[in-house]
């Protein structure tokens, strides 16, 4: 049945994604090794019944690095999806609303961002603005607003088409208020998932920043740094590299499983 | 069953998810003879049709045995059956655009069909597309083959679907509410097509749909289904003088659509709603990068007027400029020129409080029960929604109240306040868009065709209740349709709009009775129901 397979998308997607979440929350108050000490003399262990990740060059248990930088992961990303949808949503809607020269105004500024490579953008700006987690979600949130003011403004372009808007001006209401009592509510399923997916492309670009180390700085650790420091490493010690890697790749995937299982969902409901 | 039936179909069953839509059905149809098959919506008529071509949705079990010619359709082999539908049957859906394919020119698009069921070359084809448009007043010569779907109206796209469906000459033709998507002279235009074919090619036609009548005029039988049963099947002209079923009877009725209310003159009555020359033009793209394109003229100097407790029909063909007239009025859309009066005060330059006073007295219901109302929101909340208008909204309880007194005005249980939207059938919901309409107690409700979307039962309905209520209520309505059942049936005074003006108004009766205006003419001769009354209908087309 067609049915099954879009709920196994959903389900194996809210569970990756919860999984990663609850890691990230639980890494806040707890994890099995302190990253803060390090500790020479257990240097670069292969993963065993102690440290089930193995330890890094300095001594640090990886599975507690895995786990706080869940945190950062998460943090930034979703951080800057709300950056963005906060900016986006509500110049799409007014784009839609008003049409003419503001639509014409908002839109090509929108072109305007899109038309810079966005790696390169937000190497940019916290090359201007300094290395760093609140940076790094400046920068990705920057390049969220277009995306989220495009998905916005088709979506109530759509929804202005219909009859119902005519009657919520016979009742006297104007665009504005219109669009945030009847617009938004119905465009909620889109921005869920766009939502969804900027946060899967904010982790790869938060892991990108911090592999050139313009994201979280150290001793905070970050997948992206990770990666980074286990390059020269590869020889020594392979599973360094390997679980920041599965971590993102695992992460990013049931990021996408989500999105896609709530866009059937939708599609389905619309 | 004699030798010369064309199609005869037997003990036919349909069960989708367990309910049985279609009941023992059997139909029987001669070559070259018409046979229409009417019912409301959800009276299993468009499944009829679908499991003789086996096109049903997945969903569906279908039992019983369809034959044409004396072939077996019912348990060929699908490869079989997918050369038959198009060779055999042709088919007429509802909606032209969706029938068709945008990307291709639609000689190239009738030439495909040829193509798919018989071995012919490019030129071979394409000579006989362009034969079959030409015979369904698509010339070649004009370039019509070049054109792609897009480019041709809603008339010419459903007669680029019946020369797809016809240019295999086919034995039989099945057309699906070919006309419901069109305006009543288009829809003449077709139906006369649709008829002419089946006589000079002996084919046999199929004509479903819920109008009754538009089998008036072309049908040599007619078949009543109501809930998925057959209830009387004979010659159109004895179900149209005597239908000796109930169900067939409050049909006609219903397609009749006598007027239901005293018709009194109220020109002595103030004006409550006076529109002087209003122009509405909207830009088109400019083609020079000089000069301005001329803007196209929607609404080209109208005037009109509407007193106390009168009803005035607005109509005319779609594209004549009535929706935008009606958006003037309302004050949804800015007029370049003109201006309206309500209740004696100017409202298109009203402003703030005024604005919010003015618009309680005017208020409206649009033409889609579907997309008139927020999904989202409860119907008590979308009922409410114009008491945004008052400077001091009602408590809750008030509102709760109010919302309940006008659901049961228009027929509705208050319990249905917190349910939403999708719960409803289409004349449900125009009956809580008439609801909400009334809220705030106006002086003037305007109708954009709003009951075109409706079968007509429950059309006939709604306007009893709008008659009612104008009684009741002492309201005015400002009804704008294409249909002239409709404004025959509820207005007072009529307006006739075309290309942007009004070319002729008066007395509903006396218009109807002897229009002046050739527009007006040709609208009333185009109207499907005039037959029920007028002409010997056996004798159409011959």
């Amino acid at each position: 049945m067609t049915l099954g397979s879009r709920n196994t998308s959903l389900i194996a997607g809210a569970c990756i994604t919860g999984f990663f979440v609850a890691v990230a929350a639980i890494a806040r108050f707890w994890t099995p090794f302190d990253t803060g000490i390090l500790s020479i003399a257990d240097k670069l262990r292969p993963p065993n019944a102690r440290h089930w990740f193995g330890t890094d060059q300095l001594g640090r248990d990886v599975l507690s690095m895995i786990m706080l930088g869940a945190q950062t992961s998460v943090g930034v990303a979703l951080l800057s999806v709300v950056i963005g949808a906060l900016v986006g949503v509500p110049l799409g809607l007014l784009a839609a609303a008003r049409r003419g020269s503001t639509d014409e105004i908002v839109m090509r500024g929108n072109d305007l961002i899109f038309a810079f490579p966005a790696l390169l953008l937000a190497i940019l700006i916290t090359a201007v603005f300094g290395p760093g987690a609140v940076n790094a979600i400046i920068a990705i949130g920057i390049f969220n607003i277009p995306v989220f003011a495009r998905v916005t403004r088709a979506g109530a372009l759509q929804q202005w088409t219909r009859d119902y808007t005519l009657a919520a001006r016979v009742a006297g209401k104007g665009p504005l208020r219109i669009s945030a009592e009847h617009i938004l509510p119905n465009l909620a399923g889109l921005l869920i998932v766009q939502g969804t997916i900027q946060f899967s492309l904010g982790v790869i670009a938060e892991a990108g920043l911090s592999y050139v180390g313009l994201s979280a700085q150290p001793p905070t650790p970050s997948w992206g740094r990770m990666l980074n420091e286990a390059q020269t490493l590869t020889a020594l010690a392979p599973y360094l590299a390997l679980f920041p890697g599965f971590a993102v790749l695992l992460f990013v995937l049931g990021l996408n499983l989500l999105g896609e299982g709530l866009r059937r969902r939708v599609g389905r409901a619309a | 069953m004699s030798a010369a039936n064309l199609l005869e179909i037997a003990d036919l069953n349909v069960v989708i998810d367990a309910t049985r839509v279609v009941k023992n059905l059997s139909l029987e149809l001669r070559a070259g003879e018409i046979l229409g098959l009417v019912g409301a919506s959800g009276s299993g008529k468009s499944l009829t049709a679908l499991s003789i071509v086996r096109l049903l949705p997945e969903r569906a079990a279908c039992t019983g045995v369809v034959r044409l010619n004396g072939t077996t359709l019912s348990s060929m082999p699908e490869s079989q059956m997918q050369a038959i539908r198009g060779r055999d049957i042709g088919m007429v859906f509802q909606e032209p655009m969706s029938a068709l394919n945008p990307l291709l020119r639609i000689g190239d698009q009738v030439a495909e069909t040829v193509r798919l069921h018989r071995q012919a070359t490019d030129a071979e084809a394409q000579a006989a597309a362009r034969d079959a448009l030409n015979l369904v007043g698509l010339p070649g010569e004009q370039g019509a083959l070049e054109r792609f779907p897009y480019e041709l109206s809603g008339g010419q796209r459903q007669r680029v679907a019946i020369a797809m469906a016809i240019v295999m000459s086919p034995r039989l033709l099945i057309a699906d509410e070919p006309t419901t998507a069109l305006d009543v002279i288009t829809q003449a235009r077709v139906l006369l097509l649709l008829q002419e074919l089946a006589r000079s090619r002996n084919m046999g036609l199929l004509l479903v749909t819920h109008d009754l009548a538009v089998l008036a005029q072309l049908a040599d039988r007619v078949a009543v289904m109501h809930q998925g049963e057959i209830v009387e099947q004979a010659p159109t002209a004895q179900i149209l003088r005597k239908p000796r079923d109930a169900y067939s009877a409050a049909l006609l009725a219903a397609a009749g659509l006598q007027p239901k209310r005293s018709k009194v003159s109220r020109d002595a009555a103030p004006a409550i709603l006076q529109v002087r020359g209003i122009v509405r033009e909207y830009p088109r793209k400019r083609t020079s990068l000089w000069h301005r394109a001329a803007p196209l003229r929607a609404v080209d100097d109208v005037s009109l007027a509407i007193h106390a407790g009168e009803t005035v029909g607005l109509v005319g063909e779609s594209g004549s400029g009535k929706s935008s007239l009606l958006r003037v009025v309302l004050a949804l859309e800015p007029a370049q020129a003109g201006q309206v009066k309500l209740l004696g005060e100017e409202f298109l330059s009203a402003k703030g409080a005024t604005l919010s006073r003015l618009r309680r007295s005017i208020q409206a219901v649009f033409q889609d029960p579907y997309g008139s109302f927020d999904p989202k929101w409860t119907v008590g909340q979308l009922i409410a929604e114009p008491f945004f208008l008052l400077g001091s909204p009602p408590s809750a309880g008030e509102r709760r109240r109010k919302v309940a007194a006008v659901l049961e005005q228009v027929g509705l249980s208050a319990g249905v306040a917190e349910r939403l939207p999708r719960d409803f059938s289409g004349g449900e919901r125009q009956r809580i868009a008439i609801a909400r309409a009334l809220i705030t107690e106006p002086a003037v409700i305007a109708f954009d065709e709003a009951v075109s979307a409706l079968d007509v039962l429950i059309r006939e309905q709604v306007l009893k209740l709008l008659a009612e209520l104008a009684e009741r209520l002492k309201v005015s309505y400002l009804f704008v349709s294409h249909d002239l059942h409709v404004i025959r049936a509820i207005a007072d005074r009529v307006y006739v709009m075309q290309q942007g003006r009004i070319v002729e108004e008066g007395n509903a009766d006396a218009v109807f009775a002897s229009p002046r205006h050739s527009y007006t003419r040709a609208l009333l001769a185009a109207s499907p129901g005039r037959s029920l009354s007028e002409r010997p209908i056996n004798e159409a087309g011959r």
